[in-house]
Protein backbone atom coordinates (compact mmCIF):
# COMPACT_ATOMS: atom_id res chain seq x y z
CA UNK A 1 0.00 0.00 0.00
CA UNK A 2 1.30 3.83 -0.60
CA UNK A 3 1.11 6.41 1.98
CA UNK A 4 -0.66 9.82 -0.08
CA UNK A 5 3.39 10.89 -0.91
CA UNK A 6 4.11 7.55 -2.52
CA UNK A 7 0.95 7.32 -4.28
CA UNK A 8 1.94 10.93 -5.62
CA UNK A 9 5.43 9.52 -6.64
CA UNK A 10 3.68 6.55 -8.12
CA UNK A 11 1.09 8.63 -10.05
CA UNK A 12 3.94 10.81 -11.76
CA UNK A 13 5.98 7.54 -12.91
CA UNK A 14 2.79 6.06 -14.47
CA UNK A 15 2.08 8.93 -16.41
CA UNK A 16 5.62 9.31 -17.28
CA UNK A 17 5.45 5.95 -19.08
CA UNK A 18 8.40 4.41 -16.52
CA UNK A 19 7.74 0.76 -16.63
CA UNK A 20 8.98 0.06 -12.67
CA UNK A 21 5.86 2.39 -12.06
CA UNK A 22 3.71 0.11 -13.60
CA UNK A 23 5.01 -2.90 -12.13
CA UNK A 24 5.26 -1.51 -8.58
CA UNK A 25 1.33 -0.74 -8.98
CA UNK A 26 0.46 -3.93 -10.05
CA UNK A 27 2.30 -5.82 -8.20
CA UNK A 28 1.06 -3.84 -4.74
CA UNK A 29 -2.75 -4.53 -6.04
CA UNK A 30 -2.64 -7.54 -7.80
CA UNK A 31 -3.70 -9.93 -4.88
CA UNK A 32 -6.24 -7.89 -3.21
CA UNK A 33 -7.61 -6.66 -6.61
CA UNK A 34 -7.70 -10.35 -7.70
CA UNK A 35 -9.11 -11.63 -4.48
CA UNK A 36 -12.27 -9.16 -4.63
CA UNK A 37 -12.90 -9.84 -8.63
CA UNK A 38 -13.00 -13.86 -7.32
CA UNK A 39 -15.15 -13.58 -4.45
CA UNK A 40 -17.86 -11.47 -6.92
CA UNK A 41 -17.10 -13.71 -9.74
CA UNK A 42 -16.72 -16.81 -7.77
CA UNK A 43 -14.16 -17.76 -10.74
CA UNK A 44 -10.48 -17.38 -10.48
CA UNK A 45 -9.93 -17.03 -14.58
CA UNK A 46 -12.75 -14.70 -14.98
CA UNK A 47 -11.20 -12.59 -12.34
CA UNK A 48 -7.80 -12.17 -13.45
CA UNK A 49 -9.24 -11.24 -17.03
CA UNK A 50 -11.30 -8.42 -15.09
CA UNK A 51 -8.23 -7.17 -12.97
CA UNK A 52 -6.35 -7.26 -16.11
CA UNK A 53 -8.62 -4.52 -17.95
CA UNK A 54 -8.87 -3.10 -14.77
CA UNK A 55 -4.86 -2.39 -14.23
CA UNK A 56 -5.07 -1.22 -18.36
CA UNK A 57 -7.82 0.90 -17.93
CA UNK A 58 -6.21 2.95 -15.59
CA UNK A 59 -3.37 3.06 -17.07
CA UNK A 60 -4.85 4.20 -19.65
CA UNK A 61 -6.42 7.11 -17.71
CA UNK A 62 -4.04 8.06 -15.38
CA UNK A 63 -3.92 11.28 -17.10
CA UNK A 64 -6.90 12.40 -16.47
CA UNK A 65 -6.95 10.69 -12.85
CA UNK A 66 -8.14 13.84 -10.31
CA UNK A 67 -7.41 12.29 -7.38
CA UNK A 68 -10.66 12.65 -5.31
CA UNK A 69 -9.99 9.43 -4.06
CA UNK A 70 -6.69 7.10 -3.75
CA UNK A 71 -5.36 5.19 -6.20
CA UNK A 72 -6.36 2.04 -4.57
CA UNK A 73 -10.32 3.27 -4.15
CA UNK A 74 -10.10 3.95 -7.64
CA UNK A 75 -8.54 0.64 -8.85
CA UNK A 76 -11.19 -1.30 -6.43
CA UNK A 77 -14.42 0.87 -8.48
CA UNK A 78 -12.91 -0.23 -11.93
CA UNK A 79 -12.58 -4.06 -11.09
CA UNK A 80 -16.13 -3.81 -9.21
CA UNK A 81 -17.56 -2.64 -12.65
CA UNK A 82 -15.56 -5.18 -14.92
CA UNK A 83 -17.14 -7.70 -12.37
CA UNK A 84 -20.41 -6.27 -12.65
CA UNK A 85 -20.29 -6.11 -16.76
CA UNK A 86 -18.75 -9.76 -17.02
CA UNK A 87 -21.72 -10.94 -14.38
CA UNK A 88 -24.34 -9.93 -16.47
CA UNK A 89 -22.87 -10.98 -19.71
CA UNK A 90 -23.03 -14.30 -17.56
CA UNK A 91 -26.60 -14.08 -16.50
CA UNK A 92 -28.34 -11.83 -18.19
CA UNK A 93 -31.51 -10.92 -16.85
CA UNK A 94 -32.21 -14.31 -15.61
CA UNK A 95 -32.18 -14.29 -11.47
CA UNK A 96 -31.72 -17.61 -9.80
CA UNK A 97 -34.17 -18.55 -6.60
CA UNK A 98 -32.66 -18.82 -3.56
CA UNK A 99 -35.79 -20.43 -2.12
CA UNK A 100 -33.87 -23.87 -1.81
CA UNK A 101 -31.73 -22.04 0.85
CA UNK A 102 -34.04 -20.64 2.68
CA UNK A 103 -36.13 -22.36 6.03
CA UNK A 104 -39.24 -24.15 5.96
CA UNK A 105 -41.84 -22.74 8.19
CA UNK A 106 -45.22 -24.81 8.87
CA UNK A 107 -48.82 -23.40 8.51
CA UNK A 108 -48.61 -20.92 11.00
CA UNK A 109 -45.33 -19.30 10.47
CA UNK A 110 -43.46 -20.83 13.03
CA UNK A 111 -39.90 -23.03 12.68
CA UNK A 112 -40.62 -26.65 11.31
CA UNK A 113 -36.84 -27.92 13.35
CA UNK A 114 -35.80 -26.75 16.37
CA UNK A 115 -32.44 -25.87 16.48
CA UNK A 116 -29.62 -27.58 18.45
CA UNK A 117 -26.37 -26.75 20.09
CA UNK A 118 -24.98 -23.51 21.18
CA UNK A 119 -23.01 -20.91 19.26
CA UNK A 120 -19.82 -21.38 17.76
CA UNK A 121 -17.13 -18.18 18.37
CA UNK A 122 -16.78 -16.48 15.64
CA UNK A 123 -12.88 -15.61 16.67
CA UNK A 124 -12.13 -19.41 16.86
CA UNK A 125 -14.08 -19.97 13.47
CA UNK A 126 -12.10 -17.23 11.83
CA UNK A 127 -8.92 -18.98 12.72
CA UNK A 128 -9.44 -22.45 11.13
CA UNK A 129 -8.09 -21.84 7.86
CA UNK A 130 -10.41 -25.32 7.10
CA UNK A 131 -13.48 -23.28 8.33
CA UNK A 132 -12.72 -20.09 6.09
CA UNK A 133 -12.23 -22.63 2.89
CA UNK A 134 -15.91 -23.97 3.51
CA UNK A 135 -17.17 -20.38 4.30
CA UNK A 136 -15.73 -19.86 0.73
CA UNK A 137 -17.24 -22.37 -0.78
CA UNK A 138 -20.34 -22.12 0.80
CA UNK A 139 -20.42 -18.11 -0.48
CA UNK A 140 -19.59 -19.50 -3.96
CA UNK A 141 -22.41 -21.31 -4.15
CA UNK A 142 -24.87 -18.05 -3.98
CA UNK A 143 -26.31 -17.17 -7.12
CA UNK A 144 -24.11 -14.72 -8.97
CA UNK A 145 -26.22 -11.45 -8.51
CA UNK A 146 -26.74 -12.17 -4.45
CA UNK A 147 -23.16 -12.84 -3.96
CA UNK A 148 -22.41 -9.68 -5.50
CA UNK A 149 -24.70 -7.75 -3.44
CA UNK A 150 -23.76 -9.42 -0.37
CA UNK A 151 -19.64 -8.32 -1.06
CA UNK A 152 -20.68 -5.08 -2.84
CA UNK A 153 -23.06 -4.18 0.30
CA UNK A 154 -21.14 -5.87 3.17
CA UNK A 155 -17.40 -6.54 2.56
CA UNK A 156 -16.66 -3.20 0.32
CA UNK A 157 -19.31 -0.94 2.07
CA UNK A 158 -20.72 0.71 -1.08
CA UNK A 159 -24.21 1.88 0.17
CA UNK A 160 -27.46 0.80 -0.78
CA UNK A 161 -27.78 3.54 -3.71
CA UNK A 162 -24.50 3.04 -4.97
CA UNK A 163 -24.98 -0.55 -5.18
CA UNK A 164 -28.21 0.25 -6.71
CA UNK A 165 -26.89 2.35 -9.27
CA UNK A 166 -23.90 -0.24 -10.08
CA UNK A 167 -26.02 -3.05 -10.40
CA UNK A 168 -28.95 -1.22 -12.56
CA UNK A 169 -31.56 -2.03 -9.71
CA UNK A 170 -33.97 -0.10 -7.29
CA UNK A 171 -32.73 0.21 -3.60
CA UNK A 172 -35.94 -2.01 -2.91
CA UNK A 173 -34.22 -4.10 -4.96
CA UNK A 174 -30.93 -4.38 -3.40
CA UNK A 175 -31.83 -4.57 0.30
CA UNK A 176 -34.04 -7.54 -0.85
CA UNK A 177 -31.40 -9.10 -2.37
CA UNK A 178 -29.05 -8.52 0.79
CA UNK A 179 -31.45 -9.58 3.30
CA UNK A 180 -32.02 -12.54 1.20
CA UNK A 181 -28.39 -13.48 1.02
CA UNK A 182 -27.59 -12.74 4.04
CA UNK A 183 -30.26 -14.93 5.19
CA UNK A 184 -29.12 -17.77 2.70
CA UNK A 185 -25.48 -17.25 3.87
CA UNK A 186 -26.61 -18.06 7.57
CA UNK A 187 -28.08 -21.12 6.55
CA UNK A 188 -25.52 -22.42 4.69
CA UNK A 189 -23.04 -21.71 7.11
CA UNK A 190 -25.49 -23.05 10.20
CA UNK A 191 -23.37 -26.02 10.55
CA UNK A 192 -20.38 -24.67 11.45
CA UNK A 193 -21.93 -21.56 13.49
CA UNK A 194 -23.27 -24.53 16.02
CA UNK A 195 -21.20 -26.69 17.96
CA UNK B 1 -37.13 7.16 7.14
CA UNK B 2 -39.46 4.48 5.82
CA UNK B 3 -40.74 2.27 8.64
CA UNK B 4 -42.62 -0.34 8.06
CA UNK B 5 -45.62 -1.77 10.45
CA UNK B 6 -46.24 -5.58 10.11
CA UNK B 7 -49.63 -6.89 9.86
CA UNK B 8 -50.27 -9.55 12.65
CA UNK B 9 -53.27 -12.09 13.44
CA UNK B 10 -55.31 -11.12 16.22
CA UNK B 11 -53.26 -12.22 19.13
CA UNK B 12 -51.07 -9.20 17.70
CA UNK B 13 -47.88 -11.79 18.04
CA UNK B 14 -45.59 -11.82 15.17
CA UNK B 15 -44.73 -14.99 13.32
CA UNK B 16 -40.92 -16.89 13.19
CA UNK B 17 -41.67 -16.59 9.31
CA UNK B 18 -42.20 -12.71 9.71
CA UNK B 19 -38.93 -12.18 11.72
CA UNK B 20 -36.82 -13.67 9.53
CA UNK B 21 -38.86 -12.33 6.96
CA UNK B 22 -38.08 -8.73 8.39
CA UNK B 23 -34.78 -9.27 10.10
CA UNK B 24 -32.99 -6.88 8.44
CA UNK B 25 -35.43 -3.94 8.64
CA UNK B 26 -35.65 -4.75 12.73
CA UNK B 27 -31.28 -4.41 12.88
CA UNK B 28 -31.60 -1.69 10.88
CA UNK B 29 -34.01 0.33 13.10
CA UNK B 30 -36.50 0.58 9.75
CA UNK B 31 -39.75 -0.80 11.28
CA UNK B 32 -42.04 1.31 13.83
CA UNK B 33 -41.50 1.46 17.59
CA UNK B 34 -44.49 -0.53 17.96
CA UNK B 35 -43.37 -3.34 15.48
CA UNK B 36 -39.97 -3.00 16.88
CA UNK B 37 -41.78 -4.04 20.54
CA UNK B 38 -43.63 -6.97 18.77
CA UNK B 39 -39.87 -8.26 17.33
CA UNK B 40 -38.57 -7.90 21.10
CA UNK B 41 -41.33 -9.69 22.46
CA UNK B 42 -40.96 -12.18 19.84
CA UNK B 43 -37.41 -12.68 20.46
CA UNK B 44 -38.07 -13.16 24.13
CA UNK B 45 -40.40 -15.67 23.83
CA UNK B 46 -38.86 -17.97 21.08
CA UNK B 47 -35.61 -19.76 21.53
CA UNK B 48 -35.53 -20.54 18.24
CA UNK B 49 -35.24 -17.10 16.55
CA UNK B 50 -32.82 -16.07 19.08
CA UNK B 51 -30.94 -18.39 18.10
CA UNK B 52 -31.65 -17.69 14.58
CA UNK B 53 -30.31 -13.98 15.11
CA UNK B 54 -27.54 -14.96 16.62
CA UNK B 55 -26.16 -17.27 14.15
CA UNK B 56 -27.18 -14.23 11.54
CA UNK B 57 -25.59 -11.68 13.25
CA UNK B 58 -22.12 -14.51 13.57
CA UNK B 59 -22.22 -15.71 10.22
CA UNK B 60 -22.58 -12.13 8.74
CA UNK B 61 -19.86 -10.94 11.37
CA UNK B 62 -17.39 -14.42 10.37
CA UNK B 63 -18.36 -13.69 6.45
CA UNK B 64 -16.98 -10.10 6.67
CA UNK B 65 -14.10 -11.18 8.19
CA UNK B 66 -13.18 -13.57 5.70
CA UNK B 67 -13.66 -12.17 2.80
CA UNK B 68 -12.24 -9.00 3.71
CA UNK B 69 -9.36 -10.74 3.69
CA UNK B 70 -6.76 -11.94 0.98
CA UNK B 71 -4.51 -13.78 2.84
CA UNK B 72 -5.12 -17.63 2.60
CA UNK B 73 -5.39 -17.19 -1.66
CA UNK B 74 -3.20 -18.36 -4.12
CA UNK B 75 -2.92 -15.04 -5.92
CA UNK B 76 0.53 -13.83 -4.96
CA UNK B 77 2.23 -12.93 -7.86
CA UNK B 78 1.27 -11.22 -11.37
CA UNK B 79 1.52 -14.27 -13.62
CA UNK B 80 4.19 -12.84 -16.24
CA UNK B 81 1.88 -13.36 -18.94
CA UNK B 82 -0.65 -10.53 -17.61
CA UNK B 83 1.91 -8.33 -16.89
CA UNK B 84 3.56 -8.25 -19.96
CA UNK B 85 0.02 -7.72 -21.27
CA UNK B 86 -0.85 -5.10 -19.43
CA UNK B 87 2.66 -3.50 -20.01
CA UNK B 88 1.75 -4.07 -23.88
CA UNK B 89 -1.44 -2.22 -23.28
CA UNK B 90 0.61 0.68 -22.20
CA UNK B 91 3.06 1.17 -25.87
CA UNK B 92 -0.45 1.44 -27.55
CA UNK B 93 -2.21 4.17 -25.56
Amino acid sequence: MFNADSELLLINGLINGDADSYRELVDCYWKSLNFLSRRMLGNTHDAADCVQEAFIQVLKNIQGFERKSSLQTWLRKIVVNQSLMKLRSRTGSREESLDAIMHQFDETGHYIESYEGRPADVERLQESSEIREIVRKKMDTLPDIYRATLILRDVEGYSTEEVARMTNATEENVKVRLHRARLAMRNLLEPVLRV
Amino acid sequence: MNTKTLKTDISGALTCRQVEQFLMDYLDWQVTLWTWCKFRYHLHICDDCRQYLQDYRNAMALGIRIFANPEDEAFGKVPDEILAAILKSTKHS
